[in-house]
Order: C-alpha cells, then structure tokens, then sequence
C-alpha cells in the first residue's frame, strides 16, 4: 500500500513535496485524526478534536477534509496550500469569524466548501476568489450581513448556495448576478424586507430559491423577472418554492397604507404571473387576507397552489387556465360553498385539500376523475349524496372529519373502487353505509356517539387500522391494541393518514411552520412497514380492556358473587334498618332519624348494585353487543345517578351524623337547647339536595356516567379531564366530609373523657357513629388513593384492580353501615322487637289497643333503653367505674320519661315533656332553666346537671 | 468518503435535553436534530451537517435533517433537488439520471448533463451532382445540412453531424448536346 502511495506521489509530479513530507508520509494522517485511504485519494477526519489550529501538513492527496465542530478561529494563509487534490473541506462548527484573503488558496479541486455554523459577518470574498470547481457552498448559520459585489466572482461553477440563517437584510442582487451556473439558493430565516425588480435576472440556471422565513414586504411587479426569461429559455422547470412573509405590521398600517398592502398584495400575483413555468406555489402562514378572484388565473404550468389562513377569501377562486392543477390547498379561508364546475376547471386535481372552511354542501366531485386525495375536515358538511363521489375511481383517502355529517347516502361510496382511508371522525353519524368500502385499510370513526352497532370482522378484509367510537365495536378484531401501541412503530402507523394529507407535505417543504417535530419520520417508518409487511393484526382504538369488556361486565367471578352478595346484603339490612328506625314506634332521636337516612340512602347504593348485576347477568358472553347501549342509555345514567348520589348523601349524613352528636353533647354541657329534630330535618333534606347535584352533574357533561359500562364517573385510564376533576371534586368534599366528622369526634371522645356530663349520652348511638366512621373512613381510602394517584396520572395499580375496587370497595360501606348497626346497636334490637310485637298484637289480637298499645311499647322501648346505656356506662366511662349512684340516678328520670315520650310521640303537651328532657324539645330557654331546677334534684352534683335521658341526643 | 460515524450509542454532544434511550431531545441552537433509526430503535443527534442521504433544513423553531426524496441521490439541496448523485449515474438539474436526457450531453468529469449541441432541422436534399456536373452520368451525389443553434457548453462536447449526402440517380443522364441516348427519369 505504502509503495503504492509513493509511486502515485512521484507519477503525480510533486515529487519535491512528496518526498519532503515521505518521512511524514510513513504516517500520511495528522496526529489524533482518522483517516481512511480510498484508492490513493485519503480521506481525513479530524472532526470533534478540540483543535484550535488547522492540523499540520495532512498528505497532499488528501480529497476529503473534515475539521468540523473543532474550535478553530482563524485560518493561517495557505494554510490548505498543499492540498491541491482536495474535493471537500469542512470548516463547520467552528469559531471562524474573518478568513484571510490566502487561506483557500492553491485548492483547485475543491468542490465542496461548509463554513456553516460559523461567526462569519461577511462572506469571505477574497478567499473565495480563485476556487473555480468549486460547487457547493455552505455559509448558513453564520451572521452574515455583508454581501461584497465580487464575493462570488471567482466560482463560475458554483451550483449550490446556502445562504440561509444569517442577518441579510437585502438580497445581493450585483453578487448573485455573477453566478450564472447557480441552480439551488436559499436564503430563508433572513431580514429581506423586499424583492426588488430584477432581483434574480442573472441566475439563468436556477432551478430552486428559497426565501421563505424572511420579513418581505413588497415585491417589485417584475421582481422574478430573470428567472422567468431564462426559463422560457431554456425550457426547464422551475420549481419555485416561495414562502413570503408578507408582514403587515403596525408601522404601515399607522401611516394609512393598509390599501397599499392590499394593494401590494394584487400586486403579487402579477409578479407570479411572469413565472409561466411556475409549478409550485406556497403562501403558509401569510397574512394575506385578500387574493383577488382572478388571481391565480392562466398560469398554465402551475400544479401545486397551497394558500393557507387567507382568511378573507369567501368564494372559490376562480382557475380558469391554471389547468395543470394537480394540488390545490386552500385551508383555514372561509370559504362557503364549491362551484359546481370546480372539477371542469381543474381536470388534472390530484389533491383537494380544502379543511378549516365554512362549507356545507359539496358538489358532485365526478368530473374529478383523477382526484385522490380529498380532505374536507373541520367544514361544515352535513350530508354525502349519492353523486357525491360518484365514479371517482382514483379517489384513495377521504378525510371528512370534523363535521356536522348526519347521513351519508347508502351509495355515496359504491363506485370508489381505490378508496383505503376515510376518516368520518367526529361527525354526528348514526349509520355508516358499508358499500364500497370493503377495500378499506383506515378508517376512522372515533366521536359519533350515536354509532354503536358492531362491524363484522369480513366487512373490511384488508383493515389494518380502525378507529371507532366504541371500543365494543373493536371485539370483534382481537384485543391486541394494547400491546401493539406500546411500540413506536406502530403510533407512526396510526399516524399515517394525516401525515400523507397534502397539508403536511405542505408542511414538509415549508418547515418554517411544523407544529410537531417527531412526527418527522413518520412517513419514512410508514413506508418501512409498508415494506416489512409486519401487519399480522388489525390495530383497533380504542382497544377493549377491564373497563370495555368484550364478554363478561364483571370477569371474574369472585367480582361477580361479590356484588351479588352486596347487592342482596345491603338492600335487605338496609331495608330493615330503614324499616326499624322509621317505622318504629320508639321515640324517633335526631341521630336516629340520620342513622335510618344514611340506611336509606345505602338502600339506593344496593340498588344501582343491583342494576349493574342484573346487567352482568342479562349480558352474560356477549356483553360487546350491548355495551355501547348499555352506556350511551338511561339505565345507564340512573345507575349512575344511584351510585354518586347514595355513596355522597351516605357520607353527608355520616358528617351530619357526627355533627349532630357533637352539637348535642356541646349543647347539653353548655346547658343550651340541642338542635330539635325539624331542624335535622331540614340538615338531612339539605344533605339529600346537595348530593343530589352532585350526582346531577354528571348529565349535564361536568363528569360522564357513560365513560364505562360501571356507569361511576371514576377516573378510569383514559378518561376525559372533566370526569377527572368531577371526581377530584367529589374526592376532595369526601375526604373534608371525613376529616370533618373525624375531628368532630374526637373533640367529642376528648370532651367524654374529661367531662363529667360525658356519662350521661347515649353511648350506643355516639359509638354507632363512631363505627360508622371509622368504617367509611377506612372503605373510603382505596376510592381516595385511586381518584388521587389518577389525578397525579400514577396508574400504579392495574386496571382491573381499579375495576374490582370500584365495583366492591366502593359500595361496600352500604353493605357495611347496617350490618354495623343490626347487629350491635341495641337500639336496633329494642326497634325490632317493638315491631315484632307491634306486628303480633296487630296479628293476634284483633282489638285494637289504642293508645294503651302505643304507651306500653314506647315504655318497654325506655325501659330497654336506658338500662342498656347503664350498662355501656358501667363498661364504657372510665371515669363511672364504681358510680352505682349514677345507676341509681337514672333508675328515676327513665320512668318518669314515659309520658315526656309519649307526649313527644303524639306532639301535644310539649310543656309538660319539657320539664323531663330539656334537650330534646322545642321550648324556649325558660324552660330548660326549669327543668334544670326540677332535675337539679337529682343526687348528683354536677355543675350543670346532665339531661335525664340518655338515648335522645 | 468518511462520513462521521457513531456507533449504535446515542452521542449527547450538542443536545440540550438528551435521555438514556432516545439520545438528543433538544439540540442546541443552530445544529440540526437527526433521527437516527436502527431496526425498531430510534435515538436523536445533533450534527453540523446531515448525513449522507439526508438535508438539513433550518426554520425558526428547529433545524432538522430530512431525507432526501430524489431516486439514486446522494446528497441534496432540499427535498426534491439532488447536489451529488449516487455512482453511476448523472446529475442533470437536481435529478440523477442514468442517462442524459436527449438534448443533454453527459459530463464525464463531472457526471453532469450539460446542454448538448443543438442542431436544426435538416434541409432538403440539394440537386443530384458529381464534379459539379447535374448531368452526363447515371449517379451522382445529393446533400443536406443542418445548422448548430446552439453551440455545446463544453467544447469537448461533439456535436452531430450537420451535412451528409447520398447517391442519387441524376435526373438527365445525358447533357443536352452531347451524345443522343435515350432520356430516362430517375427519382
């Protein structure tokens, strides 16, 4: 190799050089670089190093040069001198500010030159003097503002100019006039301010320019003149790729010339017209708001025209003569209504991408026939007619998402045979006709709520990615989904249909305006798989999971006996609860009355149970088939209605509840009158209310019932944002609810502890509730943990965790509360047997008892009563232990309550009972200072001497 | 030629956001951000200059590097203008060809079409002649010519042939005066 190199350097008549650098020459790469011999040429690669200095003496046969991203500043004079084989330098990267008028000097062969990323303020000109192969230049992203005249005038065969990303403010028009040979310039992301006239004369050979991102501002009438002259010329195409900038900023609009901007702007199309081999044609994101009817008339060459957010344009240019029309996009204009003879006008259309208008009926497109692409989203459309697209055979992607589409005609899509993607998403579509589609490998119909009939699988043999709008409808294909969107690949894939629309490429070629970075590649990774083949299975969205079942609404049988056995226990015990509390003759407590409320409304939670059983139960394989029914119905909603509004009344009692035993107990020791039962009442009837908006809400979009087939408005993953702060909201009032009732309680349990007038409450209801607390409070914690780690979007926990926890957990306290209370709450047992013998003496004996029954019953339940709560007090107050005088104490007030019941049962003489139970009555203060001095006689000496009566708080 | 290769590790130099996996999110201001692609994997870069095969385009919000659409280009300009084609085949106006389209010459040295001689149409056949005579044989030779329009943008290009002639019969095979022989039309 090595005598092969020599013999080359001798052939190649530098032989004084050659031989000079031969000791070099056993080591022909400079120090730390990596070189790579290619034939004789070498190509060295010293990028990346740290160097500060262009590298001594690298062999002259060097062809390839790379000193990139090094921190060199200046460049010595003939500091490449030798190297008169090399094709390309690279200088990228690097700190160059100023280059010496020698440094390029002696590099007749180089083609390529980058200086890009570089601190550059003018071009370099006398370095560039005598670089005559040299046909690419790269100065972009530098800080270029100076153009000199002859900056160019020693590279005839320059071709290739970047010029992009500097701070030009014109364009140079005496520089670029020197480059006859140039075919693509860009000089985007500059501060052009205007295209004079004659700007470009010179290029004769310039196939592509690119201006866009610069701040243009006016453009001379014969502004691309030159190219226009040379292009008729030479008879080559001109792909004129232009993005202007038209800014009207303020300074003009000030000085009264917003008509000359106007006016400037029908100015423009004349200048177009001069470009008679036009082909392409782009204003994105221009402020034009105006464009003459006629503008784009008679440009003959013309195929592509994309004019974005002119938002002034109402009717439909008129394209008379522009009948090379392949791409036509005119988005975000407001543009009301197609004229019937659009398709005579523009029988070459490829591409019609008219999204973000205000249309509303369109016309028959069959004139189009060679129309492949038709995008229509965000319109106004309501209908598909039969003529619609009628033997549009080319027709391959449909986009019409976005609209008011109600009906589509059976035969709107017969005749397409090409047709693969059509995206009806988002419309209001109770049916899709199936004719003609069977070629389909898009479709997408996600958001037409009222489409809810399953697909059979053989109605698209060659889908590949289907959106629908439930994910019932997606059974039927396998329940891959998840697994496949968890790759890349395949988001790219899903992807792919808005990346092939002609908005996008427009996007493509004007970067200048891409919304989304890294979707880039997207089409690339499209066509791979396209390539591979790798489409083994149907990618459906949304796919089926725990939350839209296939078969079963609950899975697992454990769920399944688990609801049942809530559904059955909580609606019996609840009812018996209910039925026992009110339909008691007993005295009715306040406390009571709120504890057969939360029974109540436990009821309910058993029945909503119920239903989503029954619904399990009635669908039991095939649930699929009716799932999207099933939630889009008014079961649906009622259940759903049931659960929030008897899960949030349960936990406002309970907080009540526990307010309510508070308030008493603060009342008794402060010696004022409790709150009577009216105005519970009226709290229990304002709990009542306030859960139920909070479960109206939910009908009203604040939160969704029908998100699942649970019909709870749980945050379930995926879910919208609104359910999700419904929730929290609720979430959040439960859990002050708790703490509320929490604190309550042990302010209460501490004031019990210390205070001697503790003793005297009614302990099994005050413990009641207590338990009733702890257990909600408990319950309740896996439902808060859920809401919240959603919230904090932390599906730590499985799906089906969530499920089971929402179907068992969730209800689980109203199976609960009246077990609690049947079992343990004496009050319970006393109601009970009062019934039970209510309902014998009504049975065996058949004469009424009157008010003998009724007295006897009331009597029996005190009697029971309070002998029950001495006992508790026995067992329960520390601080009773060994106080039988207390016993003895309320051996008294409990008989001579008899009548106060009584009294209170029949509503009559409340003066009377008053005296006894001054806590419990409507009276006044001056009578409970009374019935202090009659119970002041009591043998306890209390400060303030407790109510007689124990059980009525 | 060397073009700067990395190996299948994501490089964080240049990125302002860069993760584990996926290499550059970020790149720093004016570098171009490079999707590099291996298999199911893919992971960013920040380069001075796209790689083979790929153009960089700048915009205000980010430059990225995009792949060239042009059928056997090497290098290009932008999406659908090639600067250096593939071995083997010819660079004509941001195309590469395998062969020059007609009008254009191929370039050797430089794999360019170039604007090729330009010829005119053919003249008709001028008149049936040997030794300037139209007459006293039975052959002659006939000639047409064409004119360059345009003169090749390279000297070392040729250009076709602009004059060419063939045998024709001649008209009058005996000139008038001279020995009397039967007339005979020819064509």
């Amino acid at each position: 190799m090595m005598e092969s190199f020599i013999f080359w350097g001798v052939l190649l008549a530098c032989s004084a050089r050659v031989r000079a650098a031969e000791p070099g020459a056993a080591s022909p790469c400079p120090a730390q670089c990596h070189c790579e011999q290619d034939g004789i040429a070498l190509a060295v690669d010293c990028s990346e190093l740290g160097l500060t200095e262009v590298p001594a003496a690298p062999s002259p046969l060097t062809a390839y040069l790379d000193l990139s991203m090094n921190n060199i500043s200046r460049l010595q004079p003939n500091a490449f001198h030798p190297l008169r084989f090399l094709e390309e330098l690279r200088l990228s990267g690097n700190q160059i500010s100023s280059i010496p008028g020698e440094a390029f000097s002696g590099l007749y062969s180089l083609k390529i030159l980058m200086l890009q990323n570089n601190q550059l303020s003018r071009i370099p000109a006398e370095a560039l003097r005598d670089l005559p192969n040299l046909q690419s230049l790269r100065l972009d992203a530098n800080l270029i503002s100076v153009v000199p005249e002859k900056s160019f005038e020693g590279l005839p065969s320059l071709r290739h100019l970047w010029l992009d990303d500097n701070a030009l403010t014109e364009i140079p028009v005496r520089a670029l006039n020197r480059l006859p040979a140039l075919q693509a310039m860009t000089l985007a992301l500059n501060r052009i301010w205007h295209i004079p006239d004659y700007a470009f004369q010179n290029l004769s050979s310039l196939v592509v320019l690119h201006l866009h991102n610069n701040r243009i501002q006016r453009l001379g009438a014969n502004g691309f003149d030159g190219l226009h002259n040379l292009e008729t010329l030479s008879g080559s195409e001109l792909h004129l790729n232009l993005d202007l900038k038209l800014n009207l900023n303020l300074q003009t609009q000030r000085s009264g010339r917003l008509d000359l901007n106007y006016n400037e702007l029908l100015e423009f199309p004349g200048a177009i017209r001069t470009l008679g081999r036009l082909q392409e044609l782009h204003f994105y994101d221009n402020p034009i708001q105006f464009v003459g009817q006629s503008a784009f008339q008679y440009l003959p060459k013309l195929h592509t025209l994309s004019l974005n957010g002119a938002t002034d344009i109402r009717e439909f240019p008129d394209l008379k003569g522009t009948t090379s029309l392949e791409v036509l996009t005119l988005t975000r204009a407001g543009i009301r209504l197609l004229p019937r003879a659009v398709c005579q006008q523009l029988p070459n259309l490829r591409v019609l991408e008219l999204s973000h208008n205000k249309i509303e009926d369109l016309p028959s497109f069959h004139r189009c026939q060679r129309l492949q692409e038709l995008g229509l989203q965000h319109n106004r459309i309501q209908e598909i007619g039969a003529d619609t697209f009628v033997q549009l055979t080319a027709l391959r992607s449909i986009d019409l998402s976005w609209n008011d589409l109600h009906f589509i005609h059976p035969d709107a899509f017969v005749t397409l045979r090409s047709l693969t993607k059509l995206d009806l998403s988002d419309n209001r579509l109770a049916a899709l006709p199936l004719g003609g589609l069977g070629g389909l490998t898009h479709l997408k119909l996600q958001g037409n709520p009222a489409l809810s009939e399953p697909f059979a699988k053989d109605s698209f043999p060659n889908m590949r990615v289907l959106e629908v709008p439930y994910a019932y409808q997606c059974c039927a294909y396998g329940s891959c989904g998840g697994f496949f969107r968890a790759s890349n690949q395949w988001e790219a894939e899903g992807a792919s249909p808005e990346d092939e629309d002609p908005h996008r490429r427009a996007l493509e070629l004007f970067p200048g305006h891409t919304d989304n970075h890294y979707d880039l590649e997207a089409d690339d990774l499209q066509m791979d798989l396209e390539d591979s083949k790798l489409h083994p299975t149907i990618q459906c969205t949304p796919s089926p999971g725990p939350f839209k079942p296939c078969d079963h609404l609950f899975e697992s049988w454990i769920i399944r006996l688990g609801v049942w056995g809530i559904v059955l226990v909580s609606v019996l015990c609840n009812g018996l609860v209910v039925l026992a509390v009110f339909a008691s003759p007993s005295y009715l407590s306040p406390v009571k009355f709120v504890i057969g409320s939360i029974a109540g409304a436990n009821t309910l939670s058993g029945v909503a149970c119920s239903m989503l059983a029954l619904v399990d139960a009635l669908t039991y394989g095939r649930f699929a088939q009716f799932g999207a029914r099933w939630e889009r119905g008014a079961g649906c909603r009622v259940t759903g209605f049931l659960a929030v509004f008897s899960s949030q009344a349960a936990v406002f009692l309970l907080a009540l509840a526990a307010v309510q035993c508070s308030v008493s107990v603060s009342c008794a020791r402060g010696c004022r009158k409790a709150p009577a039962l009216g105005r519970v009442k009226a709290a229990v009837l304002g709990c009542l209310l306030l859960s139920s908006a909070a479960a109206v809400l939910p009908l009203f979009s604040i939160g969704e019932y029908g998100a699942s087939p649970l019909c709870l408005p749980y945050p379930i993953p995926g879910g919208n944002p609104a359910t999700l702060g419904f929730t929290v909201a609720l979430a959040m009032t439960n859990v002050l609810c708790f703490l509320a009732a929490t604190g309550t309680y042990i302010r209460l349990y501490c004031s019990l502890l210390k205070g001697e007038c503790g003793a005297v409450w009614d302990c099994a209801m005050v413990r009641h509730v207590a338990w009733l607390i702890f257990t909600n409070c408990l319950l309740y914690c896996p439902v808060a943990f859920l809401t919240f780690s959603s919230t904090l979007n932390l599906f730590l926990i499985t799906p089906e965790v969530i499920k089971s926890v929402l179907l068992v957990v969730l209800p689980l306290p109203a199976c609960l509360n009246p077990v609690l209370y049947l079992l343990f709450n004496p009050h319970c047992r006393d109601d009970l047997r009062l019934l039970r013998q209510k309902g014998r003496d009504k049975g065996s004996c058949a004469q009424p008892c009157g008010l003998d029954d009724t007295e006897k019953s009331s009597y029996d339940s005190t009697q029971a009563l309070v002998s029950f709560s001495d006992i508790d007090h026995i067992f329960e107050t520390p601080d009773s232990l060994g106080a039988h005088p207390i016993l003895d104490s309320y051996r008294f007030p409990s008989t001579t309550l008899v009548p106060c019941q009584q009294r209170m049962g029949t509503g009559g003489r409340e003066r009377g009972c008053s005296e006894h139970c001054p806590c419990l009555s409507d009276s006044d203060i001056l009578t409970a200072a009374e019935s202090r001095e009659t119970t002041a006689r009591t043998p306890r000496a209390a400060p303030c001497p407790p109510p007689p009566y124990t059980s009525h708080i | 030629m060397c073009e700067a290769s990395y190996g299948s590790n994501p490089i964080c130099k240049g990125c302002l956001s860069c993760s584990k996996d996926n290499g550059c999110i970020r790149c720093q201001h004016k570098l171009f951000f490079f999707l590099r692609r291996e298999g199911m994997r893919q992971y960013g870069e920040c380069l001075h200059s796209c790689p083979s095969g790929y153009y960089g385009l700048r915009t205000p919000d980010m430059n990225r590097c995009s792949r060239c659409r042009i059928e056997n280009c090497d290098s290009c300009f932008s999406r659908d203008f090639c600067t250096k084609c593939k071995a083997g085949f010819y660079s004509h106006r941001g195309r590469c060809f395998r062969g020059c389209p007609p009008g254009f010459a191929a370039l050797e040295e430089l794999m360019e079409c170039v604007e090729g001689c330009e010829v005119g149409q053919w003249s008709e056949w001028g008149t049936c002649s040997r030794n300037n005579k139209t007459c006293g044989f039975k052959w002659g030779l006939e000639t047409r010519t064409r004119q360059i329009v345009k003169k090749p943008a390279k000297d070392t290009i040729p250009c076709p042939t602009i004059a060419e002639s063939r045998r024709c019969k001649m008209a009058v095979r005996h000139c008038p005066g001279g020995k009397p022989r039967a007339c005979r039309k020819s064509l």
